[in-house]
């Protein structure tokens, strides 16, 4: 695992709990879905916020294979490191 | 874990929700008597959540021609428009769509679903990209899987965060199709088209507009949103199951291109083509729709009426009137109980749950008709009026 990753997964946290519609104590390996009971369209737009934090572009198959926020921490990382 | 297993969770949802009493997906219409009225539960019932726009299925100059081109030609084409299905009438409906539109090239799908995913998945494929709007219908998500195409989303009518992720894009923009609507399904609001493809365009990029719910409803001559802002798409695709009232779907483009689609859209080649009664009926309801602009008027009238009214009421409605009339619910509960009453009530309308309303809300979805007479639009009004108010 890249060392980026935990920095990452802070800020993604902080990201999520701004987003949250009730407090929920989130770690990084909290599965969005079935810890978070966060609907579709609530994760989209997280990601479009974590888009726009890190100035990148996450395709909706990339993000098909994550659900926890460390799985995510480490597709951004990947984005990042390729760009 | 074997293949049904995955089917525990939905069957829980399911169960979930018959334990409430309430089925909103089980509704049996017994009986259609108008575009506004039918049999639900042995009661005579307002249709208020059919899409029937311009209330044309029971348009006497439809039924008709419908009639007439089963008897002429059948129930069924029994093939693809690549081999046997391929009829005189489905050409002169396209060439009516082109008139209409006034673009050179029109192509007809056997429905709008398949509009969608044909026109997407012929369009883009490996190595390019589609930005789809946030609150885009789930066929547009089809259609972009179906494509290969590497999918990305920008904020809800927000040209800015379109522009940003295009940006991001590089290269790859000019291969990107920009896929929105024009009168977003569920809460009824309007894409901000002008500088949406203002964007689309600084990036040579492709704009496609789904019109489903605005062919017939905007625009002055019913043709949309695009024509309503002045747009040029490159891509125009609609239904005919909504204002022309009967099945099907279209695209419609300046691009010759759009003549290729047919050796390279798979839900368009391997299907069977519309039925010829189903086509006749399509081909009258266009020629209504452009002979009738009282029908529109009247649509906006309901429209602005029934928004109005709730809105007295004081209930919180989408972000503005349309013939699409959605009614915020506080809880996914409170909306069950609420659009149960109101059937009880002999009011139909649609229920939206999470994760169907764009920001996770529960919704109950109304749609109004130009058929729809006063005196309906004031029972709708006053079924809301008599529902429980929510505890605060």
């Amino acid at each position: 695992m890249s060392n980026k990753i935990p920095a990452i997964v802070t800020e993604l946290t902080g990201l999520l709990i701004a987003q949250l519609p009730h407090p929920s104590e989130v770690a990084p390996e909290t599965d969005l879905i079935s810890d978070l009971a966060l609907e579709s369209v609530q994760i989209m737009e997280f990601i479009v916020e974590v888009e726009d934090h890190y100035e990148i572009a996450i395709s909706l198959e990339a993000l098909a294979e994550t659900r926890t926020l460390e799985q995510i921490a480490q597709l951004v990382s990947n984005i990042l490191d390729n760009r | 874990m074997n293949l049904l297993e995955k089917f525990s969770t939905l069957e829980a949802t399911h169960d979930e929700l018959l334990a409430t009493g309430t089925n909103p997906t089980d509704v049996v219409v017994e009986q259609a008597l108008s575009p506004t009225e039918s049999i639900i539960g042995g009661r005579r019932t307002i249709m208020a959540g059919t899409n029937n726009y311009l209330g044309l299925t029971f348009d006497q100059t439809c039924i008709a021609a419908g009639q007439q081109a089963l008897a002429e030609s059948g129930t069924g084409t029994t093939g693809s428009r690549m081999a046997n299905g391929n009829y005189a009438s489905h050409a002169q409906l396209e060439q009516e769509l082109a008139d209409f539109y006034d673009y050179p090239y029109a192509m007809i799908f056997s429905t709008g679903y398949a509009a969608n995913i044909g026109t997407m998945a012929a369009l883009v494929g490996s190595g390019d990209a589609i930005m789809l709007d946030g609150d885009a219908h789930a066929s547009l998500f089809d259609g972009g899987k179906l494509s290969g195409a590497a999918v990305y989303r920008f904020k809800h009518n927000d040209a800015e965060s379109l522009d940003k992720r295009l940006n991001r894009l590089g290269d790859q923009a000019s291969r990107t199709l920009v896929v929105v609507e024009g009168l977003y399904s569920i809460l009824g609001d309007r894409a901000p088209l002008k500088e949406l493809a203002e964007v689309t365009r600084a990036h040579a990029a492709c704009l496609f507009v789904d019109e489903a719910h605005s062919l017939g409803v905007l625009g002055e001559h019913g043709r949309g949103r695009i024509e309503e802002t002045g747009v040029e798409a490159d891509f125009v695709v609609g239904t005919f199951s909504k204002s022309l009232g009967s099945t099907g779907g279209f695209c419609v483009s300046p691009h010759k291109a759009l003549t290729l689609f047919r050796y390279a859209s798979r839900p368009y080649m391997f299907t069977a083509s519309p039925c010829p009664s189903v086509i006749a009926t399509t081909r009258a309801a266009l020629a209504q729709l452009r002979a009738r602009p009282e029908l529109r008027e009247r649509l906006w009238r309901n429209a602005n009426k029934l928004y109005d009214g709730l809105s007295q009421l004081g209930f919180q409605l989408g972000p503005e009137p349309s013939p699409v009339v959605a009614v915020r619910m506080d809880s996914r509960e409170r909306a069950l109980t609420m659009w149960q009453l109101l059937l009880d009530d002999g009011i139909y309308i649609n229920l939206i749950l999470p994760p169907a309303a764009p920001d996770g809300s529960s919704l109950l979805r109304c749609s109004v008709s130009a058929a729809h007479t006063d005196a309906q639009i004031d029972q709708i009004i006053e079924a809301f009026r008599c529902l429980p108010r929510a505890t605060q």
